[in-house]
């Protein structure tokens, strides 16, 4: 025998090996044009059905909860028994005078959250949620204001009403004036995409919103505090629910984890949705993988002859996760610009289509998951393929 | 020649397909010396390509022995057989075989990254090569817009790049007329003169037989003439 055989030969370091194989995988993903954008299709597919469900899913959450949400307060006194923000129940307004006067407590004022109808010029009337905050902080008050100024809230009679409305309330204008519960309103500002579930908001000064509601001035619907700067939210709420037995004291996150609960357990809104996200992602994922096998049932020849000149299964395994990784990026990337595009211009004051930055991590992480779980068929078929077909 | 390269000694290889036994190879021993450019002849099915794929390590013998540079084959684990395709052997197929969405380049580029070559040394070295086989120029070019014989030539050209020992090419002049097919060969021959290299040639083309150190025949899974080398 002329020479010994060296073996075992050493082989490149695993990213070497990796970044090999991408190449590869790369060009033959990019080789055949329609079935690149096939399987693209089905990951751009399953992003935007996904997102597009789940971010209006988030719309939802965000006007259930957002009297809550946009209260920019950390403590609620709400009455016995609330499962929802939306009023008709009463607490003693001592609550919040009790609350005042604890060390820790920077501003305890009261709020209320009354039903009301806007008369409309034609004789109609349209459906509002009055919300009487007191100024001039005006805790839990207006935001998004697109017109006026909420210090108008001080003049007598006054609203700030919901910008997207105005054409449904008789196409209103600053200083144009509506019979609100049958008293003559003068509308101060506009907000914008502050219509809740249901009816949209209007806010008023506290005693006015009282006037409308027919509430009586010892009584408030609920009682907003926000602690001095560096006390323990926590145990501030935990004090005051013990000096005000007749009422429920919650932390701002405790109240928005009950609304949620309350959304999820009593609607079937987050199965609906949760559901519409799910298949968007079966879908994709059915073509992802459909396309994926028929790829490497196409590339079969390529594959033998990659292994008949010494190349592992692994090696191709590798190929195939690049090329996984590829087509999740690619198309994450592609339907994340789509359903930012379609989430700009579908989203109105009174539907929101929330698309927040955890989504794009996300939906990365889960269309390339996808991809990786998609091209596990095809691996099992590469791991059969045997050498010695390139010689048949 | 300047001794044995591969031994193989008495194999047999059946196939078994749906319980049935087909015998391709029938007692088969054979000694390629290094530096040996032969070929190997005889119709269809007689089990030319199952000799060639036991000797490259793609097929284990039914019984029998192989034995290359001293190895044997048939006691190889599969990671060592694929090491041994690796670093030992440069395939040569009937169809070319090349990857289609890769360059002439980059297909031979491959193998030597598969080998461990840095990426840079290696599109170096598959320049070198593709420019021994007469394609200088053509290093960007796709297999699809290559002619027929100039695939074939990428194909020699990657069977090169690991500097194997023992090359074995399946009909590599089928699908190449006379002036490309005797092209290649020569190309073979001229590696195992100058460089040692041990080619084994599965062939029906008897244009070609003159190049070769001796022309093994073959029928119905047996060896019939092993004539000495030249």
């Amino acid at each position: 025998m002329r020479t010994a055989l060296s073996l075992p030969i050493r082989r490149p370091a695993w990213p070497v090996r990796f970044l090999t194989m991408a190449r590869v995988g790369w060009h033959l993903m990019t080789f055949n044009r329609l079935r690149l954008m096939a399987t693209l299709l089905g990951v751009v597919f399953a992003t935007i059905l996904a997102n597009q469900a789940i971010g209006t899913l988030l719309g939802l959450m965000d006007k259930f909860a957002m009297l809550e949400r946009h209260a920019n307060t950390d403590i609620w006194i709400v009455p016995k028994g609330t499962q929802v923000l939306n009023g008709g129940k009463t607490i003693s307004l001592a609550a919040v005078l009790t609350a005042r006067g604890m060390p820790d407590v920077a501003l305890a004022m009261p709020m209320v959250l009354v039903g009301g109808n806007i008369k409309l010029p034609n004789g109609g009337a349209e459906p509002l949620q009055i919300v009487g905050t007191v100024g001039p902080e005006y805790l839990g008050g207006p935001w998004n204001l697109v017109a006026g100024d909420r210090r108008a809230l001080a003049q007598a009679d006054t609203v700030i009403i919901e910008d997207s409305q105005r054409e449904e309330f008789g196409n209103v204008n600053l200083g144009s004036r509506r019979e609100i519960n049958e008293h003559l309103t003068t509308v101060a500002g506009f907000t914008y995409g502050l219509t809740g579930i249901g009816a949209s908001f209007a806010f008023a000064d506290y005693d006015y919103a009282r006037e409308l509601g027919k509430i009586s001035p010892d009584q408030t619907n609920f009682g907003l505090i926000k602690v001095k700067p560096g006390a323990d939210i926590g145990a501030v709420a935990r004090q005051l629910a013990g000096r005000v037995p007749d009422a429920t004291v919650l932390t701002t996150a405790e109240l928005d984890a009950m609304m949620m609960n309350n959304l999820f357990r009593v609607t079937p809104i987050g199965i609906i949705f949760s559901a519409l996200a799910a298949f968007g992602v079966l879908i994709g994922f059915i073509i992802v993988s459909l396309s994926i096998f028929s790829a490497v049932s196409d590339n079969l020849r390529e594959f033998g002859t990659l292994k008949a000149v010494g190349a592992r299964s692994l090696d191709l395994g590798l190929l195939l996760l690049a090329q996984a990784v590829a087509y999740g990026v690619l198309g994450s990337t592609i339907g994340l610009g789509v359903i930012s595009a379609l989430a700009s211009v579908m989203s109105s004051g009174k539907m929101l289509i929330l698309i927040q930055p955890w989504m794009i991590g996300a939906t990365f992480a889960l269309m390339t998951g996808m991809c990786c779980v998609a091209s596990l068929i095809s691996l099992l078929r590469l791991w059969r393929v045997e050498p010695g077909m390139v010689f048949r | 020649m300047s001794g044995a390269l591969a031994e193989v000694s008495e194999v047999t290889k059946v196939y078994r397909t749906g319980g049935q036994e087909f015998p391709a190879l029938s007692e088969v021993s054979l000694r390629l010396e290094s530096g040996e450019f032969s070929m190997l002849a005889g119709p269809s099915g007689c089990g030319k390509t199952t000799l060639l794929s036991i000797l490259g390590g793609v097929l284990r013998p039914t019984t029998g022995s192989v034995s290359v540079l001293g190895n044997d084959l048939s006691t190889m684990t599969e990671r060592e057989l694929e090491d041994y395709r690796l670093s030992t052997v440069g395939f040569i197929f009937q169809g070319h075989n090349l990857l289609a969405c890769l360059t002439a380049e980059e297909n031979v580029t491959v193998m030597l990254e598969l080998r461990g070559t840095p990426r840079r040394r290696a599109r170096e070295r598959a320049r070198e090569i593709l420019r021994r086989v007469k394609l200088g120029g053509k290093e960007h070019k796709r297999p699809p817009d290559l002619s027929i014989g100039e695939r074939q030539r990428v194909a020699v050209a990657r069977a090169l790049a690991g500097d194997p020992q023992l090359i074995l090419a399946d009909e590599p002049t089928a699908s190449l007329d006379a002036a490309n097919g005797t092209a290649v060969m020569a190309v073979l021959r001229e590696l195992a003169k100058t460089e040692g290299k041990t080619v084994l040639t599965v062939t029906h083309d008897n244009r070609i037989f003159h190049l070769a150190d001796r022309v093994l025949q073959m029928e119905d899974g047996r060896l019939l003439v092993s004539e000495e080398p030249l």
